[in-house]
């Protein structure tokens, strides 16, 4: 299994990131205009001004040039300073953001799994009954609305007309940090993240739990007289729920792409809206810190998907 | 054909969502006919109007008719899905073939481009690269047909691997037809249904992800009227709360159509496979 991970890491992961920052940076570099531009027409900013703080940022240098240093940089677990006037270190900024968003993920992704599942068994064992078309259904509602308009339609409801919950934010200044308060913030961004995943793994499960119970082996347990319950929850579902494991690794990166938005909706502090705020004034250190940040928190959630399939599944050995 | 349309017409939901499509598209296409106004034309005395006569949707805070936006913003959605499908399909046509027909080292290098590119946030890559280049139609749908084109080309790989073995494709391969005449005349037609269900899916997701960034601000920059950039401009919390008009009809016309088009995409999907008919006779 260590040398499994050991490999994964340094075979596949290192690479992919490798070649992901690659493209990034190219596609950064080349574009047009760059984060002095705005500079360009303010008074009392000569060209002379200009020029120092481009060789200042370091924007004289070539492409490879500037991507060795950032990547030389990065290796010594150093991101850079931000590019706005405040220039701070970019990692400070990612390491304030990120536990939001990783909460916020996380809440939505137990939301879908608590939801998702025995909504998915309950369809598999009623199929074809009304509850299963009435599923189905809400699962294709689930993965066609979109994630604004759903959660524009939650704050509508239950902040502004029935006033119960607050139309975003996460806890004010000086508000006590209750449980209570937790749920207060984190329930109507982390239904509206969650939604799709809910649908998606209804539909899964039900699909999943579909295959299984056509196996012999269940005709097996059948034929000696088992009752349906411990066949279903006993020998079936521990087979079924296997691939859902692989299902987790797959929607990890669509959960970060979702909470872009759902963050943006909710004024939720977290990379999101930092992601956003970064692009609008092209701060290419923090722009290129949250994509890296995002893309390892990616690759860490699929090795754990793929390790808990093994440790799951006694016939999956990893070489 | 017969057989096919047989089998599709059986899901209902898929006949609901064809039809509900069709009005969509044909009113996107007529849509210089239907819309009762301009649709960029501001009207500062008809600022933030409710549902009228004159008005079936009401108008937005800068007095233009909800209704013709909407009407042209379904030309936008329905083009850009459209498009940015398009070129994903090309480049994960071509890139799909050559990995899956040439195998070794041409199939490992593609599909580690495939993994970078799969295994990242799909929408922070895209505001990052569309707040680079500027926020524009076209870079809307370029961005999101380039960032997709993993998708179709992963299955298309998968299809040719499975297809190579099979015994026409040896028998091609014995009467001395070129690699280019194998792949594109006698595997990829085999793999055209996979390939039809996955591009309309893929349209459903386009034009959730073009909704997405022009609500974002990054997708189609105002004046012209994108749904999703209908809904950004509702944003502010009194329009929210007071003028409903201006939000649920455009974020309501995204749901539908994708609703429609996942619909659609399940039919073609159950309609093609052959084995619908066996588990239909189990039940």
């Amino acid at each position: 299994m260590w040398r499994y991970i050991v490999r994964r890491v340094f075979v596949q992961g290192i690479p992919v990131l490798l070649g992901f920052t690659f493209l990034l940076y190219l596609v950064i570099t080349i574009a047009p205009g760059s984060p002095v531009t705005h500079l360009r027409g303010v008074p009392n900013i000569d060209e002379e001004t200009i020029a120092r703080r481009e060789a200042q940022l370091g924007l004289n240098d070539s492409f490879p040039v500037q991507y060795a240093k950032w990547l030389g940089r990065v290796l010594k677990g150093d991101l850079g300073l931000s590019f706005d006037s405040s220039r701070r270190p970019v990692a400070d900024l990612i390491m304030e953001r990120m536990p939001a968003t990783i909460l916020l993920s996380l809440c939505s992704i137990i939301l879908a799994w608590v939801i998702g599942i025995p909504v998915g068994i309950l369809s598999a064992r009623y199929q074809y009954s009304a509850l299963d078309y009435a599923v189905t259904f809400f699962a294709f509602v689930g993965i066609s609305i979109p994630s604004f308009f759903f959660g524009l339609l939650l704050l509508y409801v239950f902040a502004l007309k029935l006033d119960v919950l607050p139309a975003g934010g996460f806890f004010m200044a000086g508000e006590a940090r209750t449980f209570l308060g937790y749920v207060k913030y984190l329930l109507l961004p982390s239904i509206t993240l969650g939604l799709s995943d809910i649908a998606g793994i209804a539909r899964y499960m039900r699909s999943s739990l579909l295959e299984v119970l056509g196996h012999d082996f269940l005709r097996t347990a059948r034929a000696k007289g088992l009752g349906e319950n411990i066949v279903v929850y006993k020998h079936a579902l521990r087979n079924a729920l296997l691939p859902i494991l692989t299902l987790m690794g797959f929607t990890i990166p669509f959960i970060f792409s979702g909470a872009v938005i759902v963050e943006n909706i909710f004024a939720w502090p977290g990379l999101g809206s930092l992601a956003i705020q970064a692009v609008s004034e092209r701060n290419y250190p923090v722009i290129m810190g949250i994509n890296l940040m995002f893309a390892v928190l990616i690759f860490i959630g699929n090795l754990i998907a793929d390790i808990s399939y093994a440790v799951a599944d006694p016939r999956i050995r990893y070489e | 054909m017969r057989k096919f349309w047989q089998r599709f017409r059986r899901n209902k939901f898929a006949l609901i969502g064809l039809c509900i499509l069709t009005a969509f598209i044909l009113a996107a296409v007529f849509a210089p006919l239907l819309a009762p106004h301009d649709p960029n034309r501001a009207n500062l005395r008809m600022r933030n109007q409710p549902p009228s006569r004159e008005y079936p949707f009401g108008t937005d805070d800068m007095g233009r008719d909800i209704l013709s936006r909407l009407l042209y913003g379904g030309r936008i959605s329905l083009s850009v899905g459209l498009v940015s499908v398009g070129i994903s399909l090309s480049i994960g046509l071509v890139l799909g073939s050559l990995a899956g027909y040439f195998g070794g080292f041409v199939d490992t290098f593609i599909m580690r481009l495939a993994d970078i590119f799969y295994s990242f946030p799909f929408l922070i890559l895209a505001i990052t690269i569309s707040a680079i280049f500027g926020p524009s139609i076209y870079n809307t749908m370029i961005i999101l047909g380039v960032l997709s084109w993993p998708g179709p080309a992963r299955l298309l790989r998968a299809e040719f691997l499975k297809l190579k073995t099979t015994d026409f494709v040896a028998a091609a391969t014995a009467l001395g037809a070129r690699p280019g005449r194998i792949m594109f005349r006698h595997i990829l037609p085999n793999a055209f249904s996979p390939l039809l269900v996955s591009a309309t899916l893929g349209v459903a997701s386009a034009i959730l992800s073009e909704a997405g960034l022009s609500f974002l601000g990054l997708g189609v920059p105002p004046p012209a009227p994108s749904w999703g950039n209908m809904l950004n401009r509702a944003r502010p919390l009194h329009i929210l709360a007071g003028m409903p008009w201006m939000w649920i009809p455009p974020g309501l016309a995204v749901f539908v159509v994708v609703l429609s088009i996942n619909f659609v995409g399940d039919g073609l999907r159950d309609a093609f496979d052959p084995r619908q008919d066996q588990t239909q006779q189990h039940d």
